[in-house]
Order: structure tokens, then C-alpha cells, then sequence
């Protein structure tokens, strides 16, 4: 059972954001239907290419946000579709959008609207430049607000070399998670208050919050916030280098007084412990190509597991630069709770990336799989209490699939 | 009043991760109090560093996670320290920390001790690489665990390109998010079982949730995440490109059979319409590298802002790419709430990143400026009823500062 159970959420989400948001309380056990409008959530036209890609009509990430949920498909511009989508919210304890909020307002689905209709409803609102302001209907997506208008990828590329291209849902999974954070605060307050009320978070919010650290050293200092070039980091000691085989280790020495000594050890160049060009945090600074450039040719002699094993002997601080399929066989993210096992349509179990929180306390599986477009619609108008008469009547309509 | 207001946090963090998630309890209204070991948070370090490096005695990063709190020194590897920390998680809702879980044991305050003392505790576990597992001691660091290890930052370099350096704190901060997530459900699940519990989340696991697009492909096809290459992106018009002044935006041409006819108006290129090389997405994957350059080209001759308006009067869809700094003069980013008004020692005011939730009825004020180490101690203690004798006898002995 976890902690959102007996929770139920009406997700109106398009894409990754919205839908993720109701992923990860779908995760925490509540009981999330998906509305989609009739030509269905646009993320899951991604299975057409993932088949010419792979030959195989899946379409993975649409599969991880959108597991545990029932699906309705609704025409919610129609009057009729608008009545079952209200009747659904009226039911519901969590609304979460990620539509826009111009069209939120134009289809009467606004914070405002609601909340006066639905004094309990946590009503959750994820945009990409927040509520208010000239910019607040601009058409979003993470690669735009969060991970170039935020000053994410600017930071990540030095001087001179092209922005790095964002991985898809980068920026949205963060955001659905913060919505997701400030949706089970909310809750908490409406069981003491017994009132709803609206929560919002956007791309930009949680992109300047994840580069708050720059972000306030430039309000404070006035400081630009200039990509770090390896060749001559800060602190040498905090910095990707490659081993004999290719593969790259991250050093983690960033108090660099207590780990110099520990990583030139392991290195066996005890030697230049007391160098006056590297003895200390700030002559490193000065000097950090110099040392990188040492650093480069030793840590070339020997292949990552031979530097893995020096290091761990010697309590040097490291991590590997993986790749993102390296996780999956990695012992340690699976101890972590990196996966989780989610049933899929034909009955059989699949893993899947499990959401960041585990609460040892409740535990919670997926219970069902990711929905097809509508496919839950008859049986969650049932539970509406909806004859079979006015099912077969709003079908015909065109207002329900 | 904010959605935690009367909710006691007790944080023992170190550097960012436990910290941001009890910095965001308390600008949602908790009333949290640090515990610091005699010597403080390391991350207080960072102050000599800005004092030697530009002459200015502040720590802009540290501030942002620590405002709102009071702070208590205490040694709790004494009998008398853990005494005084025992007496705090009597009187508080959640304990938030991210000591590694070796000292946690040795100190006797694991989870599992806690918990059973403290049923009603909610108990925040954040760690590198999870609660279990062969490596569940070794350090961490968001750049090691979250931004190395999880396939983050490989996944944005290119072939045979080194990775780039992270940003301080970036997947911190996420794991702070993810963990007030965790503890705000876990208050609302206490307040229908009575009981407390509890969550963990780790670096390793927000990185493995931010590349859970990637990730998801992973498990299910075998694909290797490559970084895409800005000369030759799979999409050409969802991209990187510079105008005139130097300064870069990204086209959002993420559903580009709409957006492509739209892009022809603003670039003027009515002829591409019919060129057989860009018809359409498959014509224009194949031919990428030439679109790239002939985009490149055509973005030379005009400025962002000249391309900005072009742009916003066709209805392409864009976003610049900020650095950091940019954003503090960016309208928009104070509209959606990116900025937050905080006392300071001497009384006065001034802006700093904001936590990336708004709750619409409440308006997030921090009320107490960053602590000094061990700034309300006294004050603490007299509140658990400790009196004058007995705290100047422990700070004698140097049990407190």
C-alpha cells in the first residue's frame, strides 16, 4: 500500500511533464486515470518511430510515465465531453495538467475554474514559463525552457564548442517530479484544513532551481557562469579522466587538501605531494594544466578496472562515467532500486526505471500496465456510476471513444 | 500559512542534497533546525574559498540551501551530544539526512534504530547508491554518482569527445526535490495511519530517473544512448544554431511536419517547400547535415533578437539558450517565480534562486537569514527546557559550541 492510496488523480498530460507527475503517484499508489483527447496523447506517437528503428511497436518512454494508469479518451470540446471530464474531476482528490494555460482557460479548465467549482481539489498546474506574464502561453518542451532557457546547456559547454543536445525528458521528469512534491504537500494540508487548493512548478522554476548554486553566485557576485574546460579545471582533482582501455573515471576530490595526498598515493607519485606547483587547493588552481596534463599520463597506464581496484584499496573517491545502458547491469543501481517490474499487456512482467523515492514503510508496484488509448473508457465511466445507455449515447456522440 | 507550517524538520546534512530538501520544507512553512557537528557543514568551506579568490566573505550556494533555518552545534559522537539530538527527534515530525550509512551506524542513528524509537518519525534517507548493496558506503557526490555513474553525462558527449564538467549541485538539488516529495507523502500517509516510516532516494536514482527515457530504451531494445551531434541531428529543425551577434537559441521543431511550413515563413525560404531534400522528416533526417549548414548560414545574417521577432510573428516555436547569469534579467524567469525575497544578518533583503514549487494561497517568504554554526544553540536548548547550568557545563565540555 503506499502512501497515496485511496488518492485518485485525473492527469490531462501531454507528452512527458504532465504525465510523469501522474507516474510517480501512480508509483506511490494512487489511482490515476489518463484523459486523452481523441487523437490521444501525441507522446505515444513515438511508438511509429521506435518501429522503424527497432521493428518492434513499443514505445518505452511513453510505457514508463504512463504504467499503472487507466485511459479514457474524451473530446473534451464537445459539451458532453466537458460533463464527463467534470464529473470525473469532481470525483477525483488531484487534478494535473501540463497543458497550456490559454487553452486550459479556452476549454473552462483553468485553475481558477476549477478550484471555485472544487473547493478539495489539489489542482496541479506544470507549464513551462509559469502562470503569469506576457511569455506564459509560449509553446515549451524541457530542450527549450528548462535545459537552454534556464542556462543548463549554456553552463555545460565551454567557450567556443556547441551546446550539448538534451536526452528526451530530461528537464520534464524533474519537473513532474517536483509537481509531483508539491501535489503530496498539498494533500497533506487538506487534511488538516480540508481544502484544496492550486500547485505549480515549470520548466524554468526547476531548471534555475537545479542551477541555483550558479544562479545565486551570479546575483550575489555578479559572476558569469562559464563552462569548466577540463584541460584547466578549478580543482583538477574534481575531473573526468580516461584510463588505458578508453573508459573515463571521474575523480570526487573536491575537499582537494584531504584527498590530495590519498589520490597521488594511490597514483605511486608520492612525489608530488609536496610540489610547490600542486601543494595546496590554490596553487592547483593556478597550475591545474599543468596537473591535469600529469594527471592525463598517469591515469593513462592502466585500464579503468586496474585504476578501480587502486583506487578502492586507497579509499580514492571516484565514480565511472557510464553509459546510460551500463546501469542495467549494474549490481549496485539494481540494489538501489534503480528498476522496478511492471506488468505489461500480454500478461507478462517487464522492468522499468522506477521513480527516485522508495518508502520502505509502503511499498507499492505498478499494478497495471501502461493503457492503450482509451481503454479503460467504459469501465471508468462505470465507476462514474454512467449507465450503459448513456455509455453507448456519448460513444455515438463522438464525445467519449 | 504554508502547506508544512507546524511541522518540526531535524536535518543532519552535509554539503547539498539534505540540506535543499530541508531548505524546501522550510519555505514550505516547516520549522527546521541543522544540526552541525563543532566544525560545521563542510560546505560552510566555501566561504574562505570566495574570501581568498575575490575578497568577499559570503557563500551564495550555501545560502540558498541553508536560509530559513536555525542552527545547533553539537558533537553527537559524544554520550552528551547524542543525548541532546535524541531529545530534538523526540519533539520533531521528520529527520532528514545524508551521512553515509556507516556512520549513521556507528552512531545509532539508522534508520532502523530510530524508527523503532520514534514511531511517528518520518525519516528521509538520501544517499549516493541506495540503502543495500556491496557499495552502499562509498562516497558519493551528485558529479559521481548522479552525473557519472548514472549515464547523464555520457550521454551528452559525443563520441570521443570528453564528458562535460557538472554545475555544483545539480543533481543535489534534484535529490532534494525527490526527498521533500518523499517526506511530503509520508506526513499525509501519517496523517491517516498514525505512523511514521521511512523513504530513501539516492543520487544514483535521480540520474537514473532523469535519463529514464534513455534508460527505458535501454532495458527494452538494447540501445545505446549515443549523444546527437548538432551538425547532424536526426531532427535538423529541433537544434542548436547562432545568430549574427553570437548569442544561440534552439528551434523547438519537435512535431515538425506542423512547424516546418511555419519555419519556411519566418526563415523566408518559400523554395525549401519543395525541395525534395527537406519534404519532409524522413527527406530531412537523411539530408541533416546539409539543412544544419544551409540553417547555419541563414542564422548568420540576422540577430537573435532580429530572428526572436521573426519567430514570435510566425509562431515558431524557440527558446533561447542562457547562460545562467542571463536569467536574472529575464522577465519572465522573476514572473514564474525563479526569485525569493530572504532576510539577511544585518536585516536587509535581497533576492536569491527560489525553490521550484509556488503554492498559489501561500507566498513562500523565508523568515530567518542563513545561520551562522551553532547560531541559535542556546536558544535550542532552552527550548527543550535545558537550563543555563547545564548548557554552560556541555559547552565547557565542548559537547556544544
Amino acid at each position: 500500500m503506499g502512501p497515496m492510496q485511496g488518492i485518485k488523480v485525473v492527469e490531462l498530460g501531454i507528452w512527458v511533464a504532465g504525465p510523469a507527475c501522474g507516474g510517480v503517484l501512480a508509483d506511490w499508489g494512487a489511482e490515476v486515470v489518463k484523459v486523452e483527447a481523441l487523437t490521444g496523447d501525441p507522446f505515444r506517437g513515438m511508438g511509429s518511430f521506435f518501429e522503424m528503428l527497432t521493428g518492434r511497436p513499443e514505445n518505452p518512454p511513453f510505457e514508463m510515465d504512463n504504467r499503472g494508469k487507466r485511459s479514457i479518451g474524451i473530446d473534451y470540446s464537445t459539451q458532453d465531453g466537458k460533463q464527463v471530464l467534470l464529473d470525473l474531476i469532481g470525483g477525483a482528490d488531484v487534478f494535473v495538467t501540463n497543458l497550456r494555460p490559454g487553452a486550459l482557460r479556452r476549454a473552462g479548465l483553468d485553475h481558477e475554474t476549477l478550484t471555485e467549482l472544487f473547493p478539495r481539489l489539489v489542482y496541479a498546474s506544470i507549464t513551462g514559463l509559469g502562470l503569469e506574464g506576457a511569455e506564459a502561453d509560449r509553446a515549451s518542451y524541457d530542450v527549450g525552457m528548462f535545459w537552454s532557457r534556464a542556462g543548463v546547456a549554456a553552463s555545460l559547454a565551454p567557450e567556443g564548442t556547441p551546446i550539448p543536445y538534451q536526452r528526451g525528458g530530461m528537464g520534464d521528469h524533474m519537473t513532474g517530479l517536483t509537481a509531483a512534491a508539491g501535489v503530496a504537500a498539498s494533500l497533506f494540508e487538506r487534511s488538516n484544513t480540508g481544502r484544496g487548493g492550486v500547485v505549480t512548478t515549470s520548466l524554468i522554476r526547476v531548471g534555475s532551481y537545479m542551477m541555483s548554486w550558479d544562479l545565486n553566485l551570479a546575483m550575489r557576485f555578479g559572476f558569469p557562469t562559464v563552462a569548466i574546460d577540463r584541460a584547466a579545471p578549478p580543482n583538477p582533482l574534481i575531473s573526468s579522466y580516461r584510463c588505458a582501455d578508453g573508459r573515463w573515471v571521474y575523480l570526487l576530490g573536491l575537499e582537494g587538501d584531504r584527498h590530495w595526498p590519498v589520490i597521488m598515493g594511490a597514483l605511486g607519485r608520492a612525489d608530488l605531494i609536496g610540489d610547490p606547483r600542486f601543494h595546496d587547493t590554490f596553487v592547483r588552481a593556478t597550475n591545474a594544466a599543468e596537473l591535469v596534463r600529469e594527471l592525463d599520463a598517469i591515469l593513462a597506464t592502466k585500464s579503468r578496472s586496474e585504476w578501480a581496484a587502486v583506487f578502492d584499496e586507497h579509499d580514492v573517491w571516484w565514480a565511472p562515467v557510464n553509459k546510460v545502458h551500463d546501469l542495467v547491469d549494474d549490481p549496485q543501481a539494481r540494489a538501489a532500486g534503480c528498476f522496478v517490474p511492471v506488468p505489461a499487456q500480454d500478461g507478462s512482467i517487464v522492468e522499468m526505471p522506477s521513480s527516485p523515492v522508495t518508502f520502505l514503510g509502503s511499498q507499492h508496484l505498478p499494478s497495471i500496465p501502461s493503457p492503450e488509448f482509451g481503454q479503460h473508457t467504459e469501465e471508468v465511466l462505470l465507476d462514474l456510476g454512467y449507465d450503459w445507455d448513456r455509455i453507448i449515447a456519448l460513444k455515438d456522440s463522438g464525445a467519449v471513444n | 500559512m504554508g502547506p508544512m507550517e507546524g511541522i518540526k524538520v531535524v536535518e543532519m546534512g552535509f554539503w547539498v542534497a539534505a540540506p535543499a530538501a530541508a531548505a524546501i520544507l522550510s519555505d514550505w512553512g516547516a520549522d527546521v533546525i541543522k544540526v552541525e557537528p563543532l566544525t560545521g557543514d563542510p560546505y560552510r568551506g566555501f566561504r574562505t574559498y570566495f574570501e581568498v579568490t575575490i575578497g568577499r566573505a559570503e557563500n551564495p550556494p550555501f545560502e540558498v540551501d541553508n536560509r530559513g533555518k536555525r542552527g545547533i552545534a553539537l558533537d553527537y559522537t559524544t554520550e552528551e551530544g547524542k543525548a541532546i539530538l535524541m531529545d530534538l527527534l523526540a519533539d520533531a515530525d521528520v529527520f532528514v539526512t545524508n551521512v553515509r550509512r556507516d556512520a549513521l551506524l556507528r552512531n545509532g542513528l539508522d534508520h532502523e534504530t530510530l524508527s523503532k524509537r520514534f514511531p511517528r518519525l518520518v525519516y528521509a534517507c538520501l544517499t549516493a547508491l541506495g540503502l543495500e548493496g556491496p557499495e552502499v558506503n562509498r562516497p558519493g557526490f551528485d558529479v559521481g554518482m548522479f552525473w557519472s555513474r548514472s549515464g547523464v553525462a555520457a550521454s551528452l558527449a559525443l563520441p570521443g569527445q570528453h564528458v562535460a564538467s557538472q554545475r555544483g549541485g545539480m543533481g543535489d538539488h534534484m535529490t532534494g526535490v525527490a526527498a521533500a516529495a518523499g517526506i511530503s507523502a509520508a506526513l499525509f500517509q501519517r496523517e491517516r495511519t498514525g505512523k511514521g516510516q521511512v523513504l530513501t532516494t539516492a543520487l544514483i536514482r535521480l540520474g537514473s530517473y532523469m535519463m529514464s527515457f534513455d534508460l527505458a530504451c535501454a532495458i527494452k531494445f538494447g540501445l545505446e544512448t549515443v549523444a546527437a551531434d548538432r551538425f547532424a541531428p536526426a531532427n535538423p529543425i529541433t537544434n542548436y544554431y547562432m545568430a549574427k551577434d553570437g548569442r544561440q537559441f534552439v528551434l523547438l521543431g519537435v512535431e515538425p511536419d506542423r512547424l516546418w511550413p511555419v519555419m519556411l515563413r519566418a526563415f523566408d525560404k518559400p523554395e525549401w517547400a519543395e525541395d525534395p531534400r527537406y519534404v519532409d522528416t524522413f527527406t530531412r533526417a537523411e539530408h541533416t547535415r546539409e539543412l544544419v549548414a544551409e540553417l547555419d548560414e541563414l542564422f548568420a545574417t540576422r540577430t537573435r533578437d532580429e530572428w526572436a521577432a521573426r519567430f514570435d510573428a510566425e509562431g515558431v516555436w524557440w527558446a533561447p539558450v542562457n547562460r545562467v547569469d542571463e536569467l536574472v534579467n529575464d522577465l519572465q524567469a522573476q514572473l514564474a517565480g525563479c526569485f525569493v525575497p530572504v532576510p539577511q544578518q544585518d536585516g536587509s533583503v535581497r533576492d536569491m534562486p527560489a525553490t521550484p514549487v509556488t503554492f498559489l494561497d501561500y507566498t513562500v517568504e523565508p523568515k530567518l537569514p542563513v545561520p551562522e554554526v551553532g547560531q541559535h544553540t542556546e536558544e535550542i536548548l532552552v527550548e527543550l527546557g535545558m537550563d543555563w547550568d547545564r548548557i554552560i557545563e556541555l559547552k565547557e565540555k565542548r559537547v556544544i559550541n
